[in-house]
This record gives C-alpha cells, structure tokens and sequence, in this order.
C-alpha cells in the first residue's frame, strides 16, 4: 500500500512573470511582490526620515536595498514555512525564557538589623530635651523605614 | 517552571508584600473580608504556567478546550503478514476519520525499566533458589555479571496517549470554573454541569478510540500524572518516584508538582532547549533537548517495504519523544480548498502559456492531476478513508550536553533519510512545550497535510516487545529496537494458565544446545530442577560445573541398572496427596490409576510391537496377541516385560501358534532388552535423591537415520527408538517425585522419535496437560520442525518456539507454522538467515563464533528475533562447557568418565493389591486410544494405524 501526503497540491509556485505579453527577465512568486513593495515602502520612509530627498539616486539606491531586502527575506521562507509562521516563530525566539544567572533567594541574614540591649525609655522633660528626643525620633522613624525595608518578608508578628 | 510567566509570578509576589504592608494601616481590607486573622497575608492566587488547567479523571481542561486522553494498546507488528498489517492501519484510519472536526494530541513517550529493576525483580522470583557453593561463582556475582553484561541498557516500555478534543469551552463554563469554590458551598449541581453536559460526548469517544485498531482505554490518573511528568520535565530522566496520585480531581494548584518539577530556557536562536529540574530526583540535572519536526515526505509503501514511519524512530538507541497535533478536516472543508487549489493551478497554467506564451512547468501538470486524484479517493466508496487530516508531528531528543542532544537529533535524520525529511526548526522552547498536554500548537510551520490512511501508517503503538521482565536474560531482539529480552519459562504456567510446552528448532551447529544449557543453567541458578534427556550426551558436561556439581547427576542409560527403562515403571504411579485439592481426592485418584495402568499398557503394547520386525509387527495377529497378552499381565507398576513374555507362551486362543513365534522374536532380544526388565527383587526407582539437575544420556545409542522408513531400521535402530521413547517417559516421570508447586524443567533433545512412535502424543498429551497443574516447562529440541507437526493437535498445545537456522525451504515453512507466523509471506527468508555468516568469510579458518539468532515467540503474542547472548565474563565457563563442536586441539581432551548410579539393591515389594475400577479402566483406555487399537485389530484391518511410520515411509 503506498502512502503519501497531499503536501504536492498545496506547493503551487504561483509566480507573476509580469503584464501580459512582456514578461519580466526574473520569476517572482506573488508573496515576493507583497513582501518587496512592503520593504520598499519602508526604505522609501526610512530614508526620508534619515533626510535623503526624493529623486532618481536616492529610489535607486532605494530600489536596489530593497531587492537585496526582498531576496534575503524570500529565502528563508517557502512553502513549509511561510512568511507568517517565520515571523511567529522569531517572536517566540525573542520571547523565550533565557537562563536565569543571578540568583535569587539564598541564605536569610540577619546581620543588618540593629539590635539594642536596653529599650529606650522616657526622658525628663525639658525644652532641650525635647527639641533633641524630636530629632531622635525622627532618626528613629527613617531607620524604622529602613529596617521595615530590610526585613521585609519575614513574617511581621501581629 | 516556563520563564514567560515569571514576571506575572514575581509581581503577584511583590504584590502580596505591598499588600501585607498596606493591610496593618488599612483596616477597611479586614472588615471587608472578615475571615482572615489580623497579621495573617493575603494568600496570592496562583495561575498554572501551562494551559491545562485542571484534570478530571482522563478529561483535562484548559482554558478553552477539554481533552480526553487515552493510553493505547501496543501492537505487534514483526511477523505478521501483510494483510494483517494493512487491517489494523485501516481500522486505525477509520477511527481516526470519525473524529471527524476534532484536534488530537498523540503523544509517544517511554517509561524506562532500567536493567536494574529486571534484576530486583528476577531476584524476587528466584524462589529456593540453588545454594552457594565456596570458591564458585556466587549467585549475587552472577547477578552482578549479568547487570554487568547489558549495563545502561534499559526494557523501556513505549507508551503511546492520546488527547480527543471533547468540545470547547465557553465564557460560561470559565466563569463557573473561577466561582467554583463560592458554588461548591451554594450551588453544587452547577460546577459539574459542564462535565456532566458532556458525558454522553464522552462515552462515544471511548467506544470509537476503544474498538480494534487503537483499542485505547481512558487514562488512568496514575497515567495522566505520568504524562504530565514527562511532558513537564520533557528529555530529564524518569522521576524515581512520583508524588502520590489524588483521589480527587487536580484543581489548578495541583499542576503546580508538574510544572514545578523542571524549568525550560534557552538562548536565542539555539539549537537546543535546556531543561534544568528543580525538585524530586532530577533536582540540578540538566538536559539539552532538541526539538524536530517531520518535513516532507516520499511515497512509502508501509507494510510491504517500510516501518511505520512513527516506529522507525524506535530504532534510536535512545527514546525519542513524539507528539503530533492532528486535526480531522471535515469533506466540505477540504472540497473547497481542493477547489482553490485547482482553480490557482489552473490560472497559473493560463498565464503561462496564454499571456506569456511560455511552457508550463511539470509539477503543475502533476499538481492538477494530484488533485483529481484526491477529489477522487474522497467521493468514491462508502469507507471514511479518504478523509483528510493537517497535522504537525514533532520529535524530541534529548542528551547531557548540547553536543551529544544534536548527535542525536543527526542520528534521526540519518535514520529518515532519503524518504522521509526531519527538520530542525527555531523557536526550540515554543515547540517544546507543544509536548505538554493542553498547549497549543507554536506554530504552523511544517504542516502536513494527508489522509486518514496516511497518518494511520505512522502506527505509533508498533512495538518489538518479546519475553517479560522478571525471567532469565536470554540475549537482545535484533529487528526494530535492541532491547534486553528476558523469558521466565513459569510465568506461563503460574500467570497465564498456558502449557508449559516449548519447541525448540533449529539446524545442525544453529546453536541449539547452547540455548538450551543456558536456559537450564540459568534456571538452575534461579532455583528450579531440571532433568534433561539428552541421547547423545554432550549436556552431561554441565553436571561437571562446579557450582552445579554439588546438585547434579549424570546417569548414562545404557550403563544403568537393569530394569530403569521397565515400561511398567516408567509411567509414575499417582499420590493420594497430590489430589487433595479436587472435588473427591479419592475417586479422581482412582480414575488416575487407571489412566496410569492403561499408559502402562499402551507403552508396553507399543514398545514391544516396535520391537518385533516390522514384517511380523505388521501383521493383525501379532496385535492381537501381544494385546492380549499385556490385558493378562495388567497395568501394575511391579509387573515387567518379561511377564508379558510368559503370557504370549500362555495364549491359548487360534492365534497361539503365531503368540509363540512373537515370543521367540522378542526372547531373542531379550539380553538387549535388560534395562528394560529388572532382575529379581531388584528395583532401580527405591533410591530417592535430590538433585536439582538430572542429566539422561545414552550416548552410543544407535538411532535411525532421518527420513529412513521404518521398514528399513535394523532391530538396534528399533531398540534405541523405543528405549528413547521409554527415556523420555522417564524423565517425565521426574516431574511427579517433587511437590506440585516447585518450578521444575524437562528437557528432551532429539525429540524426532516421539512423532516416531504412538505413544509420543500420548506423552505430549501428558506433558500439556501436567505442565501447568505441575509447574514444568518442557523443552523439546529437534532439527526437523516436521516432527513436531506430524503430532497431532502439538501446534495448539504449545506455548512458546524457539526457531533457529533452517536451510530447507519446507522446514523453514514448518518452523513458520509452529510460529503460528503466516506462510508464504517472505518471513521464510528470516529463518534462513538466521546467524547467517556474511559470504566473504566462507573459507575463514576462524571458527564462526558470532552469537546465534532465533525468533522467539513467548506465547503471550510477542514474536521476535532475537539474539542470544551469554557473553558475559561470569558466563565463561558455562559457554567453554557448552561448547558442542569439536576441537582436535583442544587442551588436554578431558576424559569425563559418566558417573554410573548405582541405587541400592532393595527388594521392591509393592505390597498393596492393584485394583482397576472398571468403569475407570475403560475410561483410561480410551483415553490413551487402547480401545481403538483392539477393535481395529479385531476387525483385522491391518493394525498399524501408527500415523508417524507411515509418514515416514
């Protein structure tokens, strides 16, 4: 029993040799049409953001970049890979998980919280007492900050 | 575990820290949610990095779809002829096309059976198995050898799955599946709902994957966590131990122990996908892992020339993982895009050739007609075959390093080529998580396109399975896949309720013996007894190993004592004891005894006629009176050859004259006949020894010729027949001197002669029958496999065969047979070269000591080809021992003098009176065909019916 896709139906090369009774001296397939005047399109627009003005040079250099464009895009695709899956696959490329070289988590320091023997407790009230217990506190609070910074995820108690 | 969806997880995680924080100050979030205990956080939802979002019983659903999975049978697919084969790809396509607008997920992937679990295993079923004797090898060094000898290979088992589409899913039944925690408590009914809905869906689905052809069954949950695993942690190596499967339904959380198991990244553009486990067994190991997928395809004619094209991967030595999307197109869909196709065909060849004037190319010519052709195969007849499938298969390979991964990605291009392409796409991590179940495809690229038939031929489930895993290594398969084949010749008895009978047949030097004393030695070591009949004595030589030596008796026939091959003895008398487990122990040991006394009768009846000359054995009258004779003298076990001569004098019927002249005839042998009539008050059979392994030999028996008629043999040539046949009645009487259960082996070599004589199916019947209530396994070696088959109803009796090399044409035609392999469909080829030499080394002076080859059928449906391999260092001396050819150079030709027993001379007094119930002795006589015998003889119509002699002449 012979078996075999039907992959041959679906390979036409479907081509445009050009206008009817002038035939172009190369064969292009439709999708190569598109895809050049697309990158034509682009380059045009490149270049006049770049500055070069618009004449006969610069569209022929135009021209010329666009074919090169056009051949190197046509060649990687076909009829296996078409120019939609071509550009699928190059997004999941960008897109796939690269290999994680910094670590993350590791052992749990506690070297970096302050630990005092005795709690602070409350001064004798004065005037310059309390100007100065004002700036402590507020030393206090930045460190407060910072503390809460460093210790975060560990569990705070209730 | 998949690096895309790290960044959600570490933002969910910075946010239930923002949100702990925020919780202390806000007091508002408390109130609102009320249960939670002051201090305690947010507890962050958490979303599966793959698709599959929970799994019920084999349903897995994602968020759009729900799949069922179904694990499918193996099929065998090495000897079978090639209609067989074409059947099961039709029944495989018709399944396939009446899945009609589904998607299908087939997934091939392996769960290893590394030797080492063989070894756990074989050594779990070495029951009383044979003691150590100092300064030999030790059954644990053995063990060791044999995992030495086939280290790294593994028994892997391909499983194949496959995932149906059920239905897909709409915004309704995501909803309810998000709310069912809240449901649960107020609406139970609704969060099944949606399963429910579709129960009936369900139930078609496994009847049409569960009929003939994919026979596939719902997929268990330990399966579906197995799938899952191997998906998740595609290319690592098999968790050594899986994490215990719920006995409810996984819910999202739960796919967490898959996806945490491994984690995939890659460079950009690279050739392979690094997969790093993280968590159980394969925490740090890293596998490199290339991704292929099926390009394009040639014509394949598939059962007649090639594999399978998804088994041909099988031949790897590595596993390879499958999966393939497959989506079932329905008739009009594909008739319009035909219709596209023909119409950009035809105005393609318009442009050609009527505005350019140009010639068109051929493959457009050869498009159009492509077309029609499938047009065609798609509106003719009433079957689905023709039925289209879009499919993308996709293949993984997977090693250490980066470098070995692609030697094995080249090996499978090389394996494909030229017919098939394998192509190795970019995007390697895209596609590789297309292998878990539930994701969708990454991309269309490498599109196949085809009929039902088409994907049906790829036969995944084709397997090269042969033997078991738990018996004796007895060497590798040779055809599709090299895999360890291990044969434990009781399993068919204690498992499978089969016959113990296997057919060995091979040609001269196709190493016969050798595979034979391999068996025997390794079961030895493994703990079973064995009595081997071997007439021309070489296997004798394994008595003197001296691990063995200790347990093992050589006894050489022909200088035993008198009366061993008594015809009266040689048929065991039943135990009471050994049928206590039956309905009435008395009565069904009464009706034994009668059977036993009419084989006696019979055996004494056939061994004397055999030994008349074949002038006078031909004549009904000598039937008449030597039947007459052996009713006189009884089926007692006392009795004795030399009674019945007494008896022939005796006659006094109108045959009396003729009774003496065949009692002159036998009287004349009598002196050669003395090991078959004792001396007075002399019994070999009192001395009752032990030994594990018994070798009968009878080496300077003279035997007939093969294919010498029975008219031609000498009167020596007669004797050695007969005494052969009362040699292979002894060994068979060995089995019952041991208990019922213990695994015990009989070995006959040059098993020609029992098609030879009549009582031979009598034997084998004997055999069948007892091998499996006795727990033997009977080997039965011969060159011509026509001996076997001339045995009436032996090919249905049997249970497994080894073939080895056979050169005639009819003789491999009859090795297929007892095969039970199709005739005439190319395999005899195979067995004619089997350990065929290549042709340049014909004139070598260099012995051939390449490892001979056999096809083994198990009898459990496996039938392969195997080689057999015993080349372990541990094995040395069993292979020096076994070495049957002959060597005039060999050192210091050993002069093994055959140990002669000699039991103690009792008097044997069989005291008790022998009684014959009649209704069993008729019963009996029936059964070993002594009836038919008389009433042919009485009605003069020439007596000998024997079918083996006349065969031969």
């Amino acid at each position: 029993m012979r078996v075999r896709t039907d992959d041959e139906v679906y390979r036409v090369d479907a081509v445009w040799l050009g206008p009817p009774k002038a035939t172009f001296p190369w064969r292009a397939r439709y999708v190569a049409w598109g895809v050049g005047i697309v990158v034509f399109l682009l380059v045009t627009a490149v270049q006049r953001q770049v500055g070069f003005g618009f004449d006969f040079i610069n569209t022929g250099w135009g021209f010329v970049i666009t074919i090169a464009l056009t051949r190197f895009i046509c060649s990687r695709i076909s009829h296996e890979r078409p120019l939609s899956s071509v550009l699928t696959m190059w997004a999941r490329e960008l897109t796939s998980p690269r290999e994680t070289t910094s670590g993350r988590g590791g052992a749990a320091s506690a070297a970096r919280i302050r630990v005092n023997q005795q709690r602070p407790r409350k001064r004798p009230k004065n005037r310059a007492a309390k100007r100065e217990s004002a700036a402590a506190r507020s030393q206090h609070r930045r460190q407060q900050d910072r503390r809460q910074k460093e210790v975060r995820g560990v569990r705070t108690p209730a | 575990m998949f690096g895309r969806r790290r960044d959600r997880d570490r933002r969910s995680a910075a946010h239930v820290a923002q949100h702990a924080a925020a919780a202390r100050d806000d007091r508002k979030v408390y109130s609102k949610r009320g249960r939670r205990l002051p201090g305690e956080q947010a507890v962050p939802n958490y979303t599966p990095s793959i698709s599959a979002r929970s799994i019920d019983g084999h349903l897995l659903r994602t968020g759009q779809e729900v799949y069922a999975w179904y694990r499918l049978a193996p099929q065998r697919w090495s000897f079978r002829s090639d209609s067989q084969r074409q059947d099961l790809i039709a029944a495989i396509a018709g399944q396939y096309a009446e899945l009609q607008g589904r998607w299908m997920h087939l997934r091939v992937t392996n769960r290893p059976y590394p030797i080492r679990m063989w070894a756990e295993a074989h050594v779990h079923n070495a029951v009383r198995r044979l003691p150590d004797t100092p300064g030999t090898l030790s059954f644990d060094d053995y063990m060791v050898g044999e995992q030495q000898q086939l280290m790294g290979r593994s028994m892997a088992e391909k499983e194949v799955y496959l995932g149906v589409q059920v239905q897909t899913r709409n915004m309704m039944d995501r909803a309810v599946e998000r709310a069912a925690p809240v449901l649960r408590k107020v609406f139970p009914d609704a969060v099944d709902a949606e399963l429910v809905a579709i129960e009936s869906e369900i139930d078609h689905l496994d009847q049409v994957i569960g009929s003939a052809g994919l026979e596939g069954r719902p997929a268990t949950a330990e399966e579906m966590s197995w799938l899952m695993h191997r998906s998740c942690s595609l290319g690592l190596p098999a968790p050594r131990n899986l994490p215990a499967v719920p006995g409810a339904p996984w819910e999202p959380e739960d796919l967490a122990s898959f996806t945490d198991a491994a984690d995939f990244h890659q460079e950009p553009y690279s050739p392979t996908v690094t997969v790093r486990g993280r968590t159980g067994s394969n925490a740090g190991i890293k596998r490199h892992v290339a991704v292929l997928t099926v390009g394009l395809m040639h014509g394949l004619q598939i059962p007649e020339q090639d594999d399978p094209w998804v088994q041909r991967s099988d031949r790897l030595p590595a596993a390879v993982e499958w999966s393939a999307r497959i989506y079932v197109r329905r008739p009009e869909e594909v008739s319009g895009e035909l219709q596209r196709q023909m119409s950009k065909v035809r105005s393609q060849v318009r442009h050609y050739t009527d505005e350019h004037e140009l010639e068109p190319p051929q493959s457009l010519a050869r498009q159009a007609s492509r077309v029609l052709e499938i047009d065609d195969e798609m509106t003719s007849g009433f079957t689905a075959l023709g039925t289209r499938v879009r499919s993308w298969w996709r293949l993984a390979v997977s090693g250490p390093t980066e470098r070995e991964a692609l030697r094995l990605a080249q090996g499978l291009l090389d394996l494909y080529k030229p017919k098939v392409a394998i192509e190795h796409p970019e995007a390697q991590y895209a596609i590789a998580r297309e292998f878990i179940p539930g994701e969708p495809l990454s991309s269309s690229a490498y599109l196949r396109r085809g009929s039902v038939l088409w994907a049906a031929s790829a036969v995944p489930t084709a397997t090269a399975e042969v033997g078991d895993r738990r018996g004796i290594l007895l060497g590798e398969t040779v055809t599709a896949t090299r895999r360890p084949v291990a044969w434990d010749p009781w399993m068919a008895q204690e498992l499978r309720d089969s016959s113990g009978l296997t057919a060995m047949v091979a040609g001269l030097g196709a190493g016969k013996s050798f595979l034979g004393g391999g068996i025997v030695y390794k079961t030895l070591r493994a703990g079973a007894h064995w009595t081997l009949l071997d007439p021309s004595g070489p296997l004798a030589a394994l008595c003197e190993l001296p691990e063995l030596k200790p347990y093992a008796r050589p006894i050489n026939l022909l200088n035993a004592q008198a009366g061993i091959l008594n015809p009266y003895r040689v048929v065991a008398e039943p135990q009471l004891d050994h049928f206590m487990d039956e309905e009435d122990p008395e009565r069904a040991w009464r009706r034994e005894r009668a059977l036993a006394a009419a084989t006696r009768r019979r055996l004494v009846l056939d061994v004397l006629s055999g030994l008349v000359p074949f002038e006078v054995a031909r004549l009904p009258q000598t039937r008449i009176v030597l039947l007459r004779a052996v009713r006189t003298v009884g089926g007692r076990p006392d009795a004795h050859p030399g009674q019945v001569f007494e008896a022939l004098r005796r006659d006094a019927s109108e045959h009396h004259e003729h009774a003496v002249v065949v009692a002159d005839f036998l009287d004349e042998m009598r002196e050669r006949m003395s090991l078959l009539i004792p001396e007075q008050d002399a019994d070999p059979y009192n001395e009752a020894r032990d030994d594990r392994l018994t070798v009968l030999t009878m080496a300077g028996l003279n035997l007939p010729k093969d294919g010498v008629g029975r008219e031609h043999w000498t009167d020596a040539e007669a004797l050695g027949v007969e005494m052969l046949n009362l040699a292979a009645w002894l060994t068979q009487r060995s089995i019952y001197e041991r208990p019922k259960d213990l695994r015990k082996g009989v070995w006959i070599d040059e098993a020609f002669f029992l098609s030879e004589v009549p009582t031979g199916r009598v034997l084998m019947n004997r055999f069948a029958r007892d091998s499996r209530k006795w727990n033997v396994r009977v080997l039965l070696s011969s060159q011509i496999p026509a001996d076997f088959l001339k045995i009436q109803g032996f090919v249905t009796l049997l249970d497994s065969v080894f073939v080895g090399r056979l050169d005639d044409d009819n003789a491999q035609a009859d090795a297929l047979r007892l095969l039970k392999v199709p005739v005439g469909a190319g395999y005899e080829q195979v067995v004619a070269s089997l350990g065929r030499r290549p042709g340049g080394v014909r004139n070598n002076l260099e012995r051939d000591r390449a490892p001979r080859q056999f096809i083994f059928g198990d009898g459990a449906g496996g039938v392969e080809r195997i080689r057999i391999d015993f080349s372990g260092p541990h094995l040395e001396h069993l292979r020096n021992s076994l070495d049957t050819t002959p060597d005039a150079l060999r050192e210091g030709a050993e002069s093994t003098e055959v140990e002669v027993s000699s039991p103690p001379q009792d008097p044997f007094a069989y005291a008790e009176q022998y009684s014959d119930e009649y209704d069993d002795e008729l019963a009996a006589d029936l059964e070993v065909g002594l009836t038919d015998e008389l009433v042919d003889s009485t009605h003069g119509e020439g007596g000998n019916r024997r079918p083996g002699r006349e065969g031969v002449a």
